[in-house]
């Protein structure tokens, strides 16, 4: 699959260029926070509290006089760095997993299988839960809950992928003439796969991102000293009887950022499907495929991880 | 009941999968629709039924006894379905609910154009099952414990039991084995005569047509390319298309024991 | 079916041992000595080892499981670090108001996001459907958290229709005003599994329509909508059942978060509060609920969808 004409057709649906484009901002956004932001993100002014938008305050302020717009721009770092580790643990989680699933002994493979169906029913907030009792609340938590959580819908989904495409003529021939396994997994499983793992990569950020929110707003996620979207929302939380819609701004830009996270998995999927690529009907919301919220493999009512699945957005969109 | 069918054309996403098409039916005749797979055969007989995918374009025109089917509304088209025009599809294992019984998808058309008690529709079931040769039990038996030939022989019955004026069948004995294939091939020809209905049949396959057919239209990537009796087009084939149908019929006769 | 059941039965048991052994396992890893940190900095080491001692925290790692293990079975969750009181009980109280929040939740995610699913397939190629779709891919990314305080601002805060948080004092005896204080945050929930639910929905109807027996069944003499309810439904709700055991995760999940929100005195709000004060005994019982609840849902969902699959029931045979 040419990069080009993927990273063409990736844009080439409204919905795919929307996304990106929002990520990017916020990719932007967090860089840039670094180094600058409108005004200190924390800086309290007890006499500038609750003042609605204007050209020195964007987003306006406040209960404790903060400039919303730069706390967010701000807290944007933090969800870029969740996100990020988030989906990174849960990309070698669930590789490390499907892995010990896929090439090793058949004890091993099927004791894997029983444990990857059974650890898939664990809800990922009860696992930030339990961290945060042993360790106490911390960005650190949410990370590994989630990519503990999310990794584990991984491994079943590259289970199954690793297992389909095993079974392809191509790679048969490439082991007749001689190839070690590695360089069959590197050279033929790996880029075959790859559109499915950059799907799943992407809805485990967006799970990430909706749990550190969750998390943050019950005081177990990002500390006082972190700008956080989740936090935010918890200290606007008791002034919602005065002050209700203040809290549109972190919210917009958690919910704006999960969908376009959402849609980019969805075009990433539609742009590495062959089949597709020759211009899909306008306007249609294309059928789901990858997903965590897949039922558990031992039951007969096992979904294929593959295109009969449901619902795109993560289940434990919930844990927000 | 005549079937003409006038310049009809289909086009999804652009492409037309059935492109200009004309075909007349008789009253009481047995045509044959033959061609290769992606022809159009079967896009001709969905839009007659107005079952096309919803991004289907249509242009042209379909009447059935001088009544324009072109541009009618699902729900004008649905009083005519089963009733008038029926159908028998390709795949027995597809076109039955998995999760009704056979007796209660049987009677269906007849509750459906007409209000008729659950007993009557019951015994109406098993009679016309007991037409196609099937026994009383079966009305109570699930899809999936009968085997593919008795499926199709339940789908016959289905499509029959309101007596339509016209059968459309789109290769419903494809999915058969040879031997059973046969005796559903006598099955539709004696109920067809018997009713006086008029018949399309789809195919690919020339050797089935010969035995259902008398007339027969050949179709190759949405087009008519050659028409007229069976017998001719078997025996002295004009476009290539044709020819290529033949010769493989003489590859699968010579085969077969 | 007894065979299925066997085995479901003992992959539902394999999960509440796996579940046991990784709570215990993780709230052990404490970084720090729990009798320590609950004498606090004025304790002697005296104390220390007596408190160590009475709480049995001498004893090797495996027995202290056991012991724990062995009290789940008799559902005997402890004693509450921190106040005494057993901590069984205490979770039978909370679950007077989780359970029917997740339980209306449910009612709302399934009245939401079924019919609208279907009607988004039927409809999928005209403007309606596709908006219907749009509108449940957006609803799925939202923060419960924040969805729950958007609609306290509009119908609290501005309409007044509705308690903007809390439970009534007298518990379930007015059942009218206990539902009031329901009905924002089983809203919140069920909007967003509703959203999940629909597109799930959607997918299964747009497979049912195209399926060769909904379009045989529409031959027979229906209009493609009516074929779609008839024949295509059915097995819909199959696949729709068949994830319902995994939506009811997000269910009790989101009744963590929301019943903090909206302070409700249910299990998943003492969940939070014993984190904080590091009750491990609470909060392990919580967690085992939590978790037996969400496994046993599973268990009963897959039991229900192949007694409805006449299939799948077949298959035993």
């Amino acid at each position: 699959m040419r990069r080009g004409s993927f990273v063409r057709a990736l844009l080439h649906r409204p919905q795919g260029a929307a996304a990106v484009a929002w990520l990017a901002l916020v990719a932007l956004a967090a860089a840039v926070s670094r180094f600058w932001t409108p005004a200190d993100p924390f800086r309290t002014d007890p006499y500038s509290a609750w003042l609605p938008p204007s050209a020195g305050h964007l987003l306006g302020t406040d209960a404790v006089g903060r400039d919303i717009a730069s706390y967010v721009m701000a807290a944007s770092g933090t969800t870029v760095l969740v996100a990020v580790a988030s989906g990174a643990l849960a990309l070698v989680v669930g590789l490390g997993l499907a892995a010990l699933g896929s090439l090793t002994a058949r004890a091993v493979r099927e004791s894997v299988a029983v444990l990857i169906d059974v650890l898939v029913a664990f809800p990922t907030i009860l696992v930030a839960m339990a961290l945060a009792a042993a360790f106490g609340g911390s960005l650190g938590v949410v990370v590994v809950a989630a990519g503990l959580g999310y990794g584990v819908t991984i491994a079943r989904v590259s289970r199954s992928e690793i297992r389909r495409v095993a079974r392809e003529d191509y790679v048969t021939a490439a082991r007749a003439s001689g190839a070690g396994t590695a360089s069959v997994l590197l050279r033929h499983v790996l880029p075959n796969i790859a559109p499915v793992f950059v799907v799943q990569l992407s809805l485990a950020m967006a799970t990430s991102i909706l749990a550190e929110a969750g998390l943050s707003f019950l005081g177990y996620g990002a500390s006082a000293e972190t700008a956080s979207w989740g936090r935010l929302l918890a200290d606007l939380q008791k002034f919602l009887g005065v002050h209700p819609w203040t809290i549109v701004w972190p919210g917009l830009a958690i919910t704006l950022t999960v969908l376009a996270l959402n849609l980019l998995g969805d075009a990433v999927r539609d742009a590495a499907d062959p089949r597709l690529r020759g211009g899909r009907r306008a306007g249609s919301t294309p059928p789901a495929a990858d997903s965590p919220a897949a039922p558990p493999a031992a039951s007969t009512t096992a979904a294929p991880a593959s295109p009969a699945s449901p619902a795109d957005a993560p289940a434990p969109g919930v844990t927000s | 009941m005549t079937l003409d069918v006038d310049d009809l054309t289909v086009t999804i996403d652009g492409r037309p999968v059935v492109d200009g098409v004309s075909l007349h039916l008789a009253d009481g005749a047995r045509l044959g629709l033959i061609g290769e797979s992606g022809s159009g055969k079967s896009m001709t007989t969905l839009a007659v039924l107005g079952l096309l995918p919803p991004r289907a374009v249509v242009t042209g025109s379909i009447r059935l006894d001088g009544r324009e089917l072109v541009g009618l509304s699902d729900r004008q088209m649905a009083p005519l379905r089963g009733a008038t025009i029926a159908a028998v599809f390709q795949d027995p294992r597809t076109a039955l609910d998995p999760v009704v019984t056979i007796g209660r998808q049987v009677a269906e058309p007849l509750r459906l154009h007409g209000r008729i008690s659950r007993s009557e529709a019951r015994r109406r079931a098993v009679a016309a099952l007991a037409e196609v040769g099937l026994d009383e039990q079966v009305a109570d038996a699930w899809p999936h414990q009968l085997s593919g030939g008795q499926r199709q022989r339940a789908v016959i019955a289905t499509a029959l039991i309101a007596g339509p004026a016209v059968l459309l069948a789109d290769e419903p004995t494809t999915a058969l084995d040879v031997t059973t294939q046969a005796e559903v091939l006598a099955l539709f020809r004696r109920l067809v005569d018997e009713r006086g209905a008029s018949l399309l049949f789809v195919t690919h396959d020339l050797a089935v047509l010969a035995q259902v057919a008398e007339e027969a239209a050949v179709l190759s990537r949405g087009r008519v390319v050659e028409s007229g009796p069976v017998a001719r087009l078997l025996g002295s084939p004009v476009h290539p298309v044709t020819r290529g149908l033949v010769e493989a019929t003489r590859a699968t006769t010579w085969r077969t024991p | 079916m007894t065979r299925f059941l066997l085995g479901r039965t003992a992959l539902f048991a394999l999960g509440l041992v796996v579940a046991s052994v990784l709570i215990f396992a993780t709230l052990r890893l404490l970084p720090g000595d729990v009798a320590q940190s609950l004498a606090g900095a004025t304790g002697s080491p005296a104390q220390v080892a007596a408190l160590r001692t009475q709480l049995g925290l001498d004893r090797p790692v495996a027995v202290q499981y056991l012991d724990w293990a062995g009290g789940l079975l008799r559902l005997d969750l402890g004693e509450s670090l921190v106040t005494g009181s057993p901590v069984a009980g205490e979770i039978a109280e909370k679950l007077g108001v989780t359970l029917p929040l997740a339980g209306l939740s449910l009612v709302f995610g399934l009245l939401i996001g079924v019919p609208a699913g279907v009607y988004a397939a039927a409809r999928q190629r005209r403007a309606s459907g596709v908006a219907v779709g749009i509108g449940a891919q957006v609803l799925a990314a939202v923060p419960a958290v924040w969805l729950g305080m958007l609609l306290i601002a509009l119908f609290a805060v501005t309409l007044g229709w509705l308690p903007t948080q809390g439970w009534p004092l007298d518990g379930w005896s007015d059942p009218g005003r206990a539902l009031r204080s329901l009905v924002l945050p089983a809203l919140t929930i069920g909007v967003i599994e509703g959203a999940v639910l629909l597109r799930f929905t959607r997918s299964a109807a747009i497979g049912a329509l195209d399926q060769d027996y909904v379009r045989a069944a529409a031959a027979k003499g229906m209009t493609l909508d009516r074929a779609l309810l008839r024949h295509g439904l059915p097995n819909v709700v199959l696949s729709v059942v068949s994830v319902l055991g995994l939506q009811v995760v997000g269910l009790v999940v989101g009744a963590v978060v929301v019943e903090q929100l909206f302070t409700l005195p249910g299990l998943g709000r003492m969940l939070v509060t014993d984190v904080g004060r590091r009750d491990l005994t609470k909060v392990q019982g919580e967690l085992m609920t939590l978790t037996a609840i969400v496994l046993f849902v599973g268990l009963v969902v897959d039991v229900v969808h192949r007694r409805l699959d006449p299939r799948l029931r077949e298959v035993e045979r």
